[in-house]
Parts: C-alpha cells; structure tokens; sequence
C-alpha cells in the first residue's frame, strides 16, 4: 500500500495524464452524449431549453440511468409472453428508412422481410418510418408503418403499424380499445408486440391495424365505403368540413366506384349547411345514433382529446343499414379537466343539436360508468394488461415515455424519459385515480336535477268558459316569463274560471319526464276542478283536490348553445355544447286561484323522482329571448342556439291495410317505421317499371295457400324489389306471398341487391313464398343482419344470381326448393344457418357455399347439377347430418383459407351420399382428398338415413326412382 | 525523506480529474431537481405521499420561483387547489395539502365538509400555512370555511391534519370546497 502510494505521490506528469485519461474520457462522453440528447431534442420540437443546467442534468442522469440499467437487463426476446415480430432490412435500405426521419410526407418505403414468430413465417413486406412528432423517431424505437405484400396477409392486416407509444401509463390505450369494442364500437385491432430490427431488441411496441377489409369482417360488417379524414397543420379548421378535399376513401364496396365521394358530400353539406329540420331528418335516417353515441361516450368517459375537428375522423357507411357509422382510432385518454367533452367536433356537435341523440349519448356515458368502465373494472383491466406484458416491460431497454417531469413547461413535460416499473407503478395509481375524479365528476353532471318551475300571477276570467284567446293571454303571459294579471271578463259556464301561466323549466344535460302536478287551494274553495293545457292539448287533468298525472309522457330537454370552454386544456379546441335553461310554457286551469304548484319528473338517464324547484330570478333571466326557426342553418360559432326542442313525445303508430284486390305501385314507396301495415289474403300488386315497397315498420302479409299475394309488373318492363328495412320491422310475419319479374332496388343509400330483401331486423318469419324469373344481375333472396329469420316453404326459381343469400345472420331454412340459379343456390357469408328437408338443383357455381366463419348444419338435402355441391372456405363450419350430392361436377370442395378468418374450413357429415361427381372430394390445400370424419357413400348400398328424405320430401319410393325425378325438373342444361 | 514524499504536479492532477470524474458521475447519478418533484407531485396525486417535508416544501417553492407555470398548473383557475389525494374535493388521505397561489387573496376562504360518527366529534383541525397558523373546530358533521390571511406575497402549502391525532384523521370523510 505504502509503495503504491509512493508511486502515486511521485507520478509523472505524462503517467498521470494517461491514467486520467479514461476518467475525462468518460466525462467528455456522458457530457457530450447529453448535450446532443438535449439538442436533438431542441431540434426537433423546436424550442430552446430554459438557460440553465438543469435540462443537461436531466439528460445526463437519464443517459446514465440507461446505461446501467442496459448492463443490468437481460433483453431475452425468447423469453417473451407477447407476439414477436423480427424485421429484416438491408444495410442501403436502412439508410433510405431513416431517411425519412421527423418528415410529415415522402417518407420512403424500403423493402425487408417480416418473420412472425407465433406463425413461424415469414413476411415479404415494405416498411416507412411514421409519425412526425419527436417521439416517433428520436429515438432507437422508431414508429413504423408496415405494408405486407404477400397474397396473405399478417392476422388478416395487410397494414399495420408498429408505433412507439410514449404515454406513460403504457397501457391505457388498450384498455380503452378493448372497452370500445365489447360495447360495439368499430375499431381497429390493438394489442402490444416485441420488435426485433436487424438483430437488434427495440422491445415493445404497439401494434395497431390499419382500417381495412378485416375491420368490417371482425365486426361483423359487410365491406364498404370507408372514409378517413385530417388536416394537415397549416389548413384552416373548417377545411376538413367544407369539402372532400383532406378525405381519403380507403375502402369502396364495388371496385368501380373506388373514386366515388358522393356519398361523404352529401354526409358534409349536411354537416355544414343543412337547416336544423333537414339534418335532423338526415341524421335520424342515415346516422346510426347508437354508433354515435357509444363511440362519442367513450370519447367522454376517458377524456380523449383526439377527434376534434382536425383530425382521425373515420366514417364507415353501411350499405344494408344505410347508414354512417364512427371507426375509433386513437383512443389515447384517461384525462379529466372538469368538462364533459374534452373537444368536440362538427359531427358530435350537429348531433347534439338533436335532444334525441343527446340522451342516448348520455344513456350510454351513463351504462360505461356503470358497467364496462366503471372505476374497478377499468383498474382491474389496467392491471391485468400491465401483468401480461410486465416481464417484457422490464426487459426493454429502450421504454421510455413522456410526461416525467412536472408541468413547469411544454418542453419538460414531453420530453422522452426511461422508463421503469417503478414508475408505470406509479403513473398507473395516479392515472386510476384521476380517473375515479372524472367517474366521479361525469356522475354528478348527469346525475344533476336541473329541473325548475315557476308561475305567474293568475288571470280570473269570467265568463269561465273562457276562449281559446283567453288562453293564448295566459300562454303569452307565460312565454314572456311575466307576472301580469288579467282582465276579468264576465260570464258563466266550466268553472274554470282562473288561468295561469306556468313555466317548467329545464336547464340540464338530461331530459325530464313529466309526471305528476301537485297544486294547492285557498281553504275556502270547494271541490277545486283543474287541469294543466298546453296549447290547444290538455296535457294533466285532476284525478284529486291536489295532484294530476300527465297524460302524455313528455321528455323535456333544454335547448343547446355553442359556448366557449373556459375550463381544460387551453391546446384544445375552445367550443363546447352546453344546454341554456329552456322554458316550456303550460297554463294551469282552475276553478279558483291556485296557492303552492308542484311539479315532478323522471330524471331520464336514472330514474330517479325529482321535484322542481323554483325557478331564481337569476335562472329566468339567463333564458333566451327567443329561438331561431328550425329552418335555419347553424354555423359552429360561439353563441350559436338550437331552436326550442319542444317535448318529444313519444311516436303513434298508425296501421295501414293494404289490399285485398289489385294495388297499383306506381313509383318507390316507403312505409316508415311508425306505419305498420297489412297485406291482405289475394291482393295483387301491379309494380310499375321499378317500383318497389320499402317497410320499415312492422309488416304482415296474410296471403293463404290458394289465395296468396302476388307481385308482378304493370307492364312489360322489370320491377324493382320488396324490402323490409330496420328494426321497427322486427316480428313481421311474410306468408304465401309470391314475386315475379322484379328486380333489386335502385337510388336508395342502403343496398338492395334482391327482388325480396330483409335488412337489420329480427324475428322475421317467412313461409309459402316463391320467387321466380328476376331480371338483371341480382339475387332473389337477400337477409343481412338478421337475427331468427325463420324461413319455411320458399321456393326461388330461374334467378341470375344467388337463389337465397345471408349476410351476419341467423336462419333456419326448411323445405327450400331452388331451381336454376346462375350463381349460388344458397351463399352464406359469417352466419349460422340451418337447413333442413331441401332441394337445390342447377346452380352455375355452388349449390350451397359456406363462407366467412359461417357455421351450416343441413340435413335431408340434394343439391344436384351444380359446378360444387357443397362449398366451405375462410373457416366456416358445415355439420352435414343426411344429405344427397348428386351430379355435381366436384361433388364437397373445401376452399382455402384467405387469412381474414382464423382457423381451417371443416365439413363433416354423418351420412353423405356423393353419387355422379366427376371429383368427389376436393381439398384446395391438396393435402387429403376426404372429409374430416363421418362417413361418405359413393352410391345407394344401403339407403336407409335417405328414407325421410325420399318420402317426405321429394316424394319418390326410393333412390330407384331420384333420376326419373330428376329429369322431371326443368334444370337447365 | 521530506522530499521524497513531496507531490508531483501529476500527482496533483491525477487527483484533480479523480475528483472532477467523481464529482461529475455523483452529479450525473444524483436525481435532478424536477425529478424529485415530479415523483413527490404523483406520491400526493395517488396518496403514497401525504405529508411533505420542510425540505420538500422549499424544493417546491424554489421550482415555482423559477417556473410560476407550474404553480399555475397546480393551483388551478381560482388559485388553490387540494394537491394530496381526492376524489372530486373528497380527501384520500389522512391529511390534507393544499397549495395557494400568491395572487388568490379574492378567494381567501376553503370549506372543509366534515362528515363522520357523532362519536369522533368535535374534531380540531390544525391548519398551517407558510407563516401562519390556527386551529379549526367542529363540534357536529358539517362545513366549516376556514378564513385565510389576505394578500398572501408568496404561494403556499397549507396544510390540515387532525390535532393530537398521531396523524390518524379517525373515521370522518373531509370534503374540501373552494371559493364558495
């Protein structure tokens, strides 16, 4: 030690510069490699870190930190729980991709193979960098955007991205996602993945679908027209609103109208330009105000911030609904700033105007803070996504996040820190509990009663059968919110003999339903007789001395007004809906001077009973004035007012009969959803060239076996189709009816593409129908999205596409008879379908096609001269019970799965008889040329699962007499 | 043998840049200034944190010298806000923090709402500002305003706990309302 110390104490200069050396070497390392941190930083968002030293400490201590906590992890890919996606790039290519660094467009794809690791294959796919903020790509971690090029693609995506998501609480975005989808939200698939990049372990990223086909599939959806709409930084706001210009049509039902924007003009000028009356008949026709709504709750309920009017608006249009429908994306949340919206949008806001929407959107706020989102079940999924992908958390070198430093400015508070578990321990318990404020703010705002009564000074009129004028005195008396007494007119007559103008007021986010009115009476009045009048309507009449129930249940919504947020993010955008306190005038009619009145409500969204308390002088006078006409077109300006909504009163429904004898169609007619009608037994309806009936009530067709009803053409050209539309028909009874040289639907939004079409319904029973000889390229039977169709007896002949078609439904189908149909006799698209007792003869293509995870069980069938008897592919399911495969050219062929739909095709049968086919059995994977199990006979040795089927349905002794049966029907050759 | 031992000038600098080099890395691996108060602000935020130290409390003060829109942040528009754990103004934790800004003196006033068994009454708060102190009683479940100093010059933590309590604020829910 001495002799160490001797050395050191007698150093030469030039030793001890040596030995100092690594030391300043280190210093000048760290120091510089914070300094640059630090001023690509500066670079890259632009702004200069405060004079000081304390940015620099801040970058060196994180440097620092990483670097030891490099040394300490271990970064075992192999050892990860969640997907791994291990990219390859060239050397050259790397440098093109990174090229593209910080750049808002011409970032350059660049060629690299995808191997995915739960698949154990591997990808040829195009890579670019994404995103333009800092987080994107400042550091190792780049945000890409994946492009696979292959036939198949990756889980169904042929894009994808892979994004550096730098929030803090890592999980927040999935937890909303998942949210949003188990309450019908569309949103595309979100889940986390470790990334490998040219050997090297980036850690975890997360993987968000591009919107495409997949999307609609896995929500059950038919492939439509998909818009997506931004702005870029410097456009002015309303640029995204006033034209198609910044929209992008990403998906397009028919390849031919991919250039198509029609449809999202008429969807912006509504938006911008109609009057309150015409976008409220738009909206209530072609936006699917649940959609709306759910999606426009989540937004509130997490406090997203990311559809404002500038940006990720995505808007699908549902071609067998006829309706527009939201896509979510970016759901980053899990914010609260004390108001209800955190930004609004033209969308949301036009939407608002409409009380009808309004409620539901606070019914579905109300159903997530108490179900799918309520503070425990949010916590619970938080803590459950961290556990799944914590090991990797730990592992990951490169996680990193924004908002570790207070708020002392912008450049602190998005500057990219490490990240450990530690940390994502405590951001997760702060983010719950900032969540649990807003829970619990939501809950008061819609639990708020804001809910008023005020009258004025009574008017005694004499004679007491008092005129309409004297009422509108009252009721103008009323509206002006003042206290005036009357003149006194003499005369005798009802006893009601005093009015007076009552005002019920409501200021609040939710409706009231009017219930009960409770007044009281001088002593001296005997027998008070009254009632309560609105207008020309009495709407309450006194079952008792004190308290009358109204009549009517009225929902009373306050009108909305445009105002200016003054709480929250001042980045956002300022304007907010807020509800003006709404008078509804209403005059009390009495026999004598009312004393106290009462007034009591249902609070809409909780039920609750609630008294109306007097309205303050303050209330009254923050009312408006007046309101504009509803024929007037609102601007998104601050201190724009909705006209004065006037109760919703629940719809009448008015039944019409149809029938019986001749019924001229002339043109289209719609039946609404509040007319129910009737078809009688033997009415014929002659259809005029293209004419068709819509029903989107209730509808019963009562035709009989010998006296059905009948559609035909007026004249020699086509007509269109039937259709019944939308929910309100659910429970219509169609029977004995038949259709012939008809069509499909023309120039209406939703897509009718048969002569008989049945549309987003349930409960629909179909039975005796038969459809025969359509004209032009269309099917004979189409149901989408629906629920228990229950068709019995149909028989479809000679039809040039499909003889029965289903979309995302479920159906039995029994005693089907198809005969000629020049494509499919019975396509199934994502169904669950049962077949029984059926015959299907001559079709172009096959005689039954399962496809897109639909599930088939059919029994006592024959499918016969068709190209495939029976279809499967994209991982349907075809439970074959007894069924008869005749002279088909191929007689089962299971079709190849194209990747959108997880898991194989299977076909199994119990007894399938295969007879006459020139391939029986035909696997596109080539692997093996038999079904899965079961068992399938090539000829009729033993005939007997086929006896019900020959006697009871086809009517024949046995299997010696099928041919002669056969070439009894008129199969065309 | 005195000269022997006598220093070189490398021995000098040998052990200026060891000093240098060990004086930069506990530097560089000492927690920065806003680090510490980013975790004490989530520690309040989600209750892990309850009370701060006087240490703590002039760390703070320093940040919100060199940065007032942090103090803003905290404050919020009527300039005192409940910084320690709450939901909705309902306190989380066993005692209370709350931060002032120096230019609220029009809102000189908080409500504490006190809810609890008739057994835990009356319960005396301590309330304790930068420069001041008093004591608060209430004799049933109820709102009580507590009366600030006016013209505050600089902002402040106040702080409220339970007198002669151990810390332990005992069965009661404290509500806090402000500028009511």
């Amino acid at each position: 030690m001495h002799f160490i110390w001797k050395r050191l104490i007698r150093i030469r200069l030039m030793s001890a510069v040596i030995l100092a050396l690594p030391g300043i070497f280190l210093c000048i390392w760290y120091s510089s490699s914070a300094i640059l941190k630090l001023h690509s930083y500066e670079m890259a968002v632009d702004e200069k870190a405060p004079g000081n030293l304390e940015f620099f400490h801040i970058h060196l201590y994180d440097i620092l930190h990483r670097d030891l906590r490099w040394i300490m992890s271990q970064g075992d890919v192999d050892k990860s729980k969640i997907e791994t996606l291990i990219l390859e790039v060239g050397h050259g290519s790397m440098i093109d991709l990174y090229g593209g660094a910080g750049k808002s467009e011409d970032r350059p794809y660049v060629p690299a193979k995808l191997f995915a690791k739960s698949e154990n294959k591997t990808y040829k796919v195009e890579l670019r960098l994404r995103g333009s903020r800092h987080w994107h790509y400042l550091s190792r971690k780049k945000t890409m955007k994946i492009r696979v090029i292959d036939d198949k693609p990756y889980r169904g995506h042929q894009v994808f991205n892979l994004i550096n998501q730098v929030t803090p609480f890592v999980v927040g975005q999935k937890v909303v996602t998942d949210t949003a989808a188990e309450n019908g939200v569309m949103v595309t698939p979100y889940e986390f993945v470790r990334v490998v990049l040219n050997g090297e372990d980036l850690g975890v990223f997360h993987f968000q679908a591009q919107p495409d086909d997949t999307l609609f599939r896995k929500n059950r959806t038919m492939y439509s027209d998909f818009f997506s709409g931004n702005l870029d930084g410097k456009a002015e706001t309303m640029a995204l609103w006033n034209d198609t210009t910044h929209w992008k049509k990403v998906t397009s039902r028919l390849h031919s109208n991919k250039h198509d924007i029609q449809r999202l003009k008429e969807f912006l000028h509504h938006i911008t330009q109609s009057s309150y009356r015409d976008f409220a008949r738009y909206a209530h026709s072609h936006i699917n105000f649940d959609a709306f709504a759910t999606f426009e709750a989540i937004d509130v309920v997490f406090g997203i911030e990311q559809h404002g009017f500038r940006e990720n608006q995505k808007l699908y249009f549902d071609p067998y609904v006829g309706s527009w429908v939201p896509v979510a994306w970016d759901l980053r949340g899990f914010k609260h700033d004390g108001v209800i919206n955190r930004v609004e949008n033209p969308i949301t806001i036009r939407l608002k105007m409409i009380p009808e929407y309004r409620a539901r959107r606070n019914r579905a706020v109300w159903d997530l803070l108490h179900g799918d989102a309520s503070a425990n079940t949010i916590r619970k999924k938080a803590q459950k996504a961290v556990k799944r992908i914590a090991s990797d958390l730990a592992n990951d070198r490169l996680f990193s996040a924004y908002k570790q430093l207070p708020k002392v400015n912008e450049f602190a508070f998005k500057m990219l820190r490490p990240m450990d578990m530690d940390r994502l321990e405590l951001v997760l318990e702060a983010e719950m509990q900032q969540y649990e404020r807003r829970i619990a703010f939501l809950t008061n705002q819609l639990q708020k009663s804001e809910f008023y009564v005020q009258w004025g000074d009574p008017i005694t009129v004499v004679p007491p059968n008092h005129t309409v004028s004297d009422v509108a005195t009252a009721q103008a008396v009323a509206s002006e919110g003042l206290a005036v007494s009357g003149p006194e007119p003499e005369g005798e007559g009802t006893g009601m003999t005093v009015l007076t103008p009552l005002n019920v007021i409501v200021a609040g986010e939710t409706g009231v339903v009017l219930e009960e009115i409770s007044v009281s009476f001088d002593k001296d009045c005997q027998m008070p007789l009254w009632r309560v009048v609105q207008g020309d309507r009495m709407i309450a009449n006194a079952e008792n001395a004190t308290s009358a129930t109204f009549t009517s249940r009225e929902t009373l919504y306050a009108a909305v007004q445009l105002a200016e947020r003054t709480k929250g993010d001042a980045d956002l955008n300022r304007i907010m809906v807020a509800p003006v306190p709404t008078r509804y005038a209403l005059t009390l009619e009495s026999s004598c001077r009312p004393g106290n009145i009462e007034v009591f409500a249902t609070h809409e969204i909780t039920q609750n009973r609630i008294r109306a308390q007097k309205a303050g002088l303050d209330l009254l006078a923050s009312m408006p004035k007046s309101y504009p006409p509803e024929t007037a077109a609102p601007t998104f300006d601050i201190g724009v007012l909705t006209p004065h909504p006037g109760a919703v009163i629940p719809p009448q429904i008015e039944t019409v009969q149809l029938g019986p004898g001749v019924v001229e169609i002339a043109k289209i007619r719609v039946f609404d959803e509040y007319t129910h009608v009737t078809v009688m037994a033997g009415t014929t309806f002659k259809m005029g060239a293209g004419a068709s009936l819509i029903f989107k009530g209730k509808v019963i067709i009562e035709g009989r076996a010998g006296n059905p009803v009948v559609f035909k053409p007026s004249g020699k050209k086509p007509w269109g189709g039937v259709a019944l539309q939308g929910k309100g028909t659910a429970g219509s009874v169609l029977s004995h009816f038949e259709l012939e040289h008809g069509s499909n639907i023309t120039g209406q939004p939703v897509v009718y593409s048969s002569m008989l079409n049945i549309h987003d319904t349930s409960n629909i029973t179909v039975s005796g129908c038969r459809i025969r000889n359509n004209h032009g390229l269309g099917d004979a039977f189409h149901g989408a999205y629906v629920t228990n169709l229950q068709v019995a007896d149909i028989a479809v002949t000679n039809v040039t596409m499909d003889a029965i078609d289903i979309e995302f439904s479920t159906a039995n189908l029994t005693r089907a008879y198809v005969l000629n149909a020049g494509d499919d006799g019975l396509d199934l698209m994502d169904s669950k379908v049962s077949l029984s007792d059926s015959v299907i003869l001559g079709c172009k293509q096959h005689g039954i096609s399962a496809g897109e995870s639909s599930h088939l069980a059919a029994t006592d069938f024959l499918v016969a001269f068709a190209t495939n008897g029976v279809f499967g592919k994209d991982a349907s399911h075809i439970d074959i019970g007894t069924g008869l495969l005749m002279k088909n050219r191929t007689g089962v062929r299971v079709g190849k799965a194209t990747g959108l739909y997880g898991g194989d095709v299977e076909i199994t049968a119990n007894t399938l008889y295969i007879v006459g086919a020139d391939t029986l059995v035909e696997r596109s994977d080539r692997k093996r040329n038999r079904l899965d199990d079961g068992t399938v006979r090539y000829g009729f040795v033993d005939d007997r699962p086929l006896r019900h089927f020959f006697a009871d349905v086809v009517n024949i002794a046995g299997p010696e007499e099928i041919d002669t049966w056969l070439s009894a029907q008129e199969v065309a050759k | 043998m005195k000269g022997l031992f006598k220093p070189t000038p490398g021995f000098w600098l040998l052990c200026a840049t060891t000093l240098v080099v060990l004086i930069f890395f506990i530097w560089g691996f000492s927690s920065p200034r806003l680090d510490e108060i980013w975790e004490l602000d989530e520690g309040l935020k989600t209750g892990r944190v309850v009370q701060l130290s006087d240490s703590e409390k002039r760390r703070f003060y320093n940040v919100f010298e060199d940065y007032p829109r942090y103090l803003k942040e905290l404050s919020g528009e009527r300039g005192i806000d409940l910084m320690s754990a709450n939901t909705d103004g309902l306190s989380l934790t066993d005692a209370l923090l709350i931060i002032r800004k120096d230019k609220s003196g029009t809102c000189g006033n908080f409500v504490l709402d006190v809810s609890g068994e008739e057994s835990e009454f009356p319960i005396v708060f301590a309330v304790r500002g930068r420069t001041w102190q008093k004591d608060v009683t209430l004799k049933e479940s109820g709102r009580k305003t507590v009366w600030m100093p006016k013209g505050v010059l600089m902002p402040e933590f106040i702080e409220v706990v339970r007198k002669n309590s151990n810390g332990d604020i005992g069965n009661v829910d404290v509500k806090v309302r402000f500028c009511e």
